[in-house]
This record gives C-alpha cells, structure tokens and sequence, in this order.
C-alpha cells in the first residue's frame, strides 16, 4: 500500500492557500504536515479527503485515486463536534454504520475503545456496581449521557473513538493533543503508538514540535502555503549539524564559550546551552575546558530539535508554536 | 447512474438516524402528543358544543303490530318480519295477522302499545287506505308512527307492483331513491355546485400540502443547521457524500411529517368512530356538504389518487431541497429564520395563488396554475380530478416539477459539500450559483 499526494494546489480566486504540495508514504508510519496557521495544513488534509475541489494535483491511494467510499479512513478534524443532545451510543453507532460497521460489530467496538479510552462511565452508565437508588429502594437508571455533558477533554475521546471505530487502514489527524491534559495526551500517545505498530499509514498535523518528533519519520513544513522543508527527519536534522550543546559545570565559563566564538543561548546555575558552528568548535570548547581544569558535570552535543527548525523556516510567523 | 448510486450511498443510514433522532427529541414528540390529544378531542368537543345530545338506540315503541288486509294485493305479517329482519328500530315489535288474533270480526281494543295497520279500499272506491291505529292513550312515539307509516306503504307499493309480476330487477329499479332539486337556468350554466367544490378541494390540498411543506421546512433547516453548527461536518464528509446526507435527511423529515400527519388523521378517524358510537355525529358527506363540496363531482379513481400522492411527494422534494440548501448556507442557528423564511415565503406563494387559481375555471388559468412549477404542486391535481385538465397535462406538469427536482439535486450535488464547509455569513443564492460555476469548471 502506498500513499501518493502528488502537486496539490487550492486557490480561492486569486489567494493561493496551497501550493504544489507532494509527498509519497512508501510504507506504514506517521507523516507530519507542520506549519503556522494558515499555512495550509488543514486545507491540505481536506482536499486529499475530497472534502474540497482542488485547482491541481492528485492523490493517490494504491495507485488509484483515493476515494473515502473504498478506502477505509479515520479522520480526527480540527473543528471537533459531535451532535450535542443525542446520546453518545446512537452517535457512535451512526458513524459507525457509515463506514459500514455493522450495529453489532459497532457495539463491540465502542466497547473495546471506551474501556481503552477511561469514558465506559458516559456510555454505560447504569454498569457500575454503585447505582443509585430511587426513594423506595429501586434502582434508578441513569440516563445515557449526551455530549454537551461531557467536558471538552472528554468530547475529544468520543471524537477520536469516531475515527478508530472502522479500524482505519489510513488515519488522519489534525491537531490530536490540542487541548488535552498531561494524562488525555499519554492515554492519545499510547493509542497512537499502538496503530502505528498495527502497521496503520497515519498523517498527522501538529504544533506540539515534541510530539511530531516522538512519532514521525517523515515531514512537510509548509509556510505561506508553500512547502518549505521537507523530507526524513533524521535526515533533515543530519544535515543540520550537531550544533546544540548542553553544558554543566561548577563555575562559570562564560569567558571560554565567548573566546570560542560559540553563542549562548540560555544559563542557569552554570548550566549552558550554547549554539555551537559543529563538532570543531565544540571539542575546541571541551579542550579549552580540560586545560584549565575545570570540572565539567554534562557535555552533550546534539542536533538541532524540529522546534528549531522549524522556527528558523518559518521564522516570526512560528510565534504561536507550542 | 453508478455515479449517483455513489453519491446516495448511506442514505439509509442517514435516514434511520434521523428519523430515531426526531422521535427522541421531547419538543417532537410533546407536539406529536399535543396533535394526537386535539385530533381525538375535536370530534367530541365540537359536536357536544353544537348541541348534539347523547346517542340512544332507537327501538319503535310498539309491542305489537296486527295487520289487515283487505285489498287485492297480497300483504301479510311475514311481510312485515322479513322486510325489518335487519332493522334493530323494530327489534322489540312483533308483526301479526288480526285474523289469527281475532278470528271472529268485532269490536277490540288495543293496548298502549299496540298498533292496527289496515290495507284497505278508499271509501270512493278509487283508490286504497292505509289506516293506522293507536288506542287513545298516545303512548306510541310520533316518530314510531311515522316509521310504521313508512314500512306499510313501502310493503304495499312492493305489493301492488309484484302482483304485476314484475321481476326483482324491475323491482329494484322501481323502488329505488330519488330526489328532484330546483335551480335558475342561470345557476345551472354556472354550475355552482362545481365551483364551490373545486374550490374548497383546492383550497384544502392547498393547505395540507403548505402544512407537510412547512412543517418539513422547519425540520430540515434544523437539522441541517444543528450538524453545521455542532462542528460536525468534516467528520460526516470522510464517511458519506453531501447529496446522500440532504437526501438522508430530507426523506427522515418527510417521514415524520407523514407519520404526524397521518397521526392527526387516524387520531380524528378514531375519535370521530368511537363518538359516533355515544353521540349523533353528521357524515362525513354531510359534513363535505355543508361546506359546499361534492363527493359526486370528483372523479375519485386510483389514478387520481396517485396524482395526489406524486404531486404531494414531488411538492415535498422542492421545497425540502431548497430548505437544505439555504440552511447549509448558514453558520448558527441565529441565522434558521432567515432560510426558513426564504423557503416558507416560496409555499406561502405557491399556496396564495393556488387558491386564487382554485376559484376560476377559466381554461388558460387552469392550464397555467396547472403547468407552472411551483404553483402546479398545488393546482395540477385538483384540476385533474374536476375533470379540468386531462392526463396529458398531469403528466407534462410532473415532467416540469421533476425537472426542477433534478436541477435542485444537481445544483445539492455540486455546492452542498462547499456550503456546509463554509463559515460566516449567510450565503444568498446568487452566490450559490456563482459557487455551482465554479464547482462546474473546478476538477
């Protein structure tokens, strides 16, 4: 199986909003489309759905044009909803039955996913061994929750559950952490890794930079409408250099860094983090260091991170990037 | 072909979805109860208010009934049994010869309620009497008497002409009902009668098809308009194409305003069966009648009644696709008036100059009303069933209603995607149409 997005390009009227997007997913994994608002990331997503015409461009699916009525997709969109005063049950089955689950096969699966996603609470609420009990000592059932009682964390569980229920072979989310607490975000983390182990092709877009680079092996970062950096992300940051040195010492070194020529760009406590040409000017450092006996408790050299780059693609437009 | 299969995919889906979600909204089903509740009650209100007393079971109060005959014709007491076998009126009076009471001719009297029915000749000799008897005491009822009257000159007549042998056919045609009415030849030419007739019948399906429309318009705009708003169409997208989701939805409301209408119905059939039972209810054609409609004058068929049906499905589908796509125009619900209201001000249209139209039988109005979409919803099948336009003519009217249907679906095929995907203002139809260009020349 292959995905193929090949030169994909919206305009409305004469504003481009997308330009010539192209990337290929030989196998499974995670693709990252990253970029400012605005760039064009969920204009990109909706136009490889066919939820919006394209001017240019095609994409592909097995070497046919991708169509949502044969392939099986999960989508996660950015504009969350779901219907508010319809109980959470029939809006699963619904979704469900239109990606062709049928209602039993759907019931299974709601089961499975809301054990797995901590909401069996709002789906099965007269399960639980404590249910209350009326006046004369009968029990009460609880009625079935609707989504406008859920908070906006929970909602977003219910809407993620919509995108897995079909057991998607492609999966697309757009922004799946935003707005979810530290325990919702390893609970989404955890899910997400285990589709990526079942073999599942999954594009994600992102501004939480760490995850991006927790999850993806290849990525787009679009800026203006344009594609600006693209590629494998351990070769994008290959090429970047080892520039990035993170320094902890006893005193400070402030004179030995500045006589290197390297920058710093934060110090705490003797603790550096300095920008460094490459790996001469860093070993310079470490040889400067040692000869005047000064006791060093970390040196660590690394690439640039994807917020790094990032930014400096972007350049002033990335303010808002987590 | 394959194409639209495509497009319609998940239709069912929609449709069960919606429709269950229509029956567990309380606001429905309060309004389907509330219906229910005044359909049932209206019959019994109405006719207690008109001052209908309670129903009793009417039985002749007359225990016995001796019959005499003294004419030529052959009239006896098993007459008389046989004739009210299946009248229940007679059910407590007993028919007997007074030769086999009273073998010897005499003077007798009567009981109070006792009657003597004799057949006799006139005293000119001309003719012949039926002489009905009561004792003095005025215990049998006038309207027992009256029924009495009825029933021996029934008998005699059916006597007098079988003792010329004629067969039970001729029989039939002799005694059967007529009624003689008097009219100017003015009134005649302008054939009142048809007049008032077609217009009420117009003036009725007029209103039941504005009420399934309206009502149909209100439900779809919201529906619409709830999914838009609650964020939730990029998630429909991925699973179902647009022109199954309006489809879906148009035919779950139209199945609902079905199911109330036809709630409304049963619920005013019933009640009008059960208060028949306890209280004197008019006909239905007495009740057709008093408002100046003829049952007589419609040409009641199956096919006239498959036009109703298709001209009410097709009305339907207009207005309901219309209501679809000026809701998905709208972001929120703040802006439901304004599509329900472009779509309603169409019916209200649609409706007035039906029932101007219902009011002339002028050949170039009929053809017109019956003819031009949008008002022939309306006007077609009435004119059909006054006889006023032909089949030819139905049918060429539903060619153009379903032309603009598919137009409506081709036009939903094209811009609905666009239109719920949009955001902000309100989108008007000019740029609907603007937007089906560009749909058109875009890939």
């Amino acid at each position: 199986m292959s995905l193929v997005v090949k030169n994909l390009s919206k305009k409305y009227g004469e504003k481009t909003v997308l330009e010539n997007l192209s990337f290929t997913m030989e196998k499974p994994g995670v693709y990252a489309l990253l970029g400012t608002n605005g760039a064009g990331k969920t204009t990109s997503i909706r136009m490889m759905l066919g939820m919006l015409s394209k001017n240019s461009g095609e994409v592909l699916w097995n070497d046919k044009p991708l169509d949502t009525a044969t392939c099986n997709v999960g989508y996660l969109a950015e504009e969350r909803g779901l219907y508010p005063k319809y109980t959470l049950m029939d809006q699963l089955i619904y979704f469900a039955g239109l990606r062709g689950v049928s209602k039993s096969e759907a019931k299974k699966r709601i089961k499975y996913w809301a054990k797995r996603l901590e909401v069996e609470e709002y789906l099965y609420p007269n399960a639980s061994t404590e249910e209350t009990k009326g006046k004369k000592g009968r029990k009460k059932p609880e009625k079935p929750k609707t989504a406008d009682q859920l908070s906006k964390g929970n909602q977003q569980k219910f809407q993620f559950m919509t995108a897995l229920i079909s057991d998607p072979e492609l999966l697309i989310l757009d922004e799946p952490l935003s707005g979810l607490d530290p325990v919702n975000t390893d609970l989404f983390k955890n899910i997400i890794r285990e589709e990526i182990a079942k073999g599942k092709y999954l594009i994600m877009s992102s501004h939480q930079m760490a995850t991006v680079e927790e999850f993806c092996t290849e990525i787009t970062i679009l800026d203006h409408s344009k594609v600006v950096l693209q590629g494998n992300l351990n070769e994008i940051k290959k090429s970047y250099g080892r520039v990035n040195l993170a320094l902890k010492v006893e005193q400070d070194i402030t004179s030995y860094i500045n006589a290197v020529g390297a920058e710093i760009v934060t110090e705490k406590e003797y603790e550096y983090q300095i920008k460094v040409t490459g790996e001469e000017q860093a070993n310079k450092l470490l040889g400067s260091l040692i000869q005047n006996n000064i006791s060093i408790i970390t040196f660590d050299l690394r690439e640039p991170s994807l917020h790094e780059i990032f930014v400096e693609k972007v350049g002033g437009d990335a303010h808002e990037t987590v | 072909m394959k194409q639209y299969k495509n497009k319609l995919q998940g239709t069912g889906s929609v449709f069960r979805f919606t429709l269950q979600q229509f029956f567990k909204n309380k606001a429905n089903m309060i309004s389907l109860l509330i219906v229910l509740l005044v359909s049932t009650l209206v019959t019994p209100i109405t006719t207690l208010l008109s001052g209908a007393e309670s129903k009793e079971v009417e039985i002749a109060n007359i225990s016995r009934v001796f019959v005499a005959n003294s004419t030529p014709y052959t009239i006896t007491d098993e007459d008389f049994t046989e004739a009210v076998s299946e009248n229940s009126y007679w059910a407590n009076t007993t028919f007997c010869e007074l030769s086999d009471v009273l073998p010897n001719p005499g003077v007798y009297s009567l009981a109070e309620d006792e009657v003597e029915v004799r057949f006799m000749a006139s005293e000119d000799q001309t003719g012949y009497t039926i002489n009905i008897t009561t004792c003095d005491a005025e215990t049998v009822s006038e309207d027992s008497l009256e029924a009495l009257e009825a029933l021996s000159t029934e008998l005699f007549e059916i006597a007098r002409y079988k003792s010329l042998n004629v067969s039970d056919e001729q029989l039939a045609i002799l005694m059967a009902s007529w009624r003689y009415d008097t009219d100017s030849i003015d009134g005649y030419l302008e054939d009142d009668n048809k007049w008032g007739t077609q217009y009420m019948l117009q003036y009725a399906y007029s209103f039941v098809l504005m009420m399934v429309c309206t009502l149909s318009v209100s439900y779809i705009v919201r529906s619409v308009i709830e999914e838009k708003a609650s964020k939730l169409v990029e998630t429909l997208m991925v699973s179902i194409q647009p022109l199954a989701l309006i489809v879906g939805k148009v035919l779950a409301s139209m199945a609902y305003v079905l199911i109330f209408m036809g709630a409304m119905l049963g619920g005013y059939v019933l009640s009008f069966y059960i208060t028949g039972i306890f209280l004197e209810v008019g006909s239905l054609g007495d009740t057709l009648g008093n408002m100046g409609i003829s049952l007589d004058l419609m040409n009641f068929t199956p096919i006239s009644i498959i036009a109703f049906v298709v001209s009410l499905l097709l009305g339907y589908l207009t207005f309901s696709l219309i209501a679809g796509l000026s809701a998905s125009g709208c972001s929120n619900m703040e802006e439901s008036e304004g599509a329900t209201l472009g779509a309603t001000f169409l019916i209200i249209f649609g409706y007035i100059i039906a029932c101007a139209a219902g009011a002339t039988s002028a050949p170039v109005a009929v053809y017109i009303s019956s003819l031009v979409p949008f008002v022939s919803i309306f006007c077609a099948p009435v004119h059909y069933l006054m006889g006023n336009i032909g089949l030819g003519a139905l049918i060429l009217a539903w060619v153009l209603q379903i032309v603009v249907v598919i137009a409506l679906a081709v036009l939903c095929g094209k811009i609905y995607r666009s239109l719920i995907m949009h955001r902000g203002t309100r989108i008007t139809w000019k740029q609907m149409l603007v937007m089906f260009r560009q749909n058109t020349t875009a890939n």
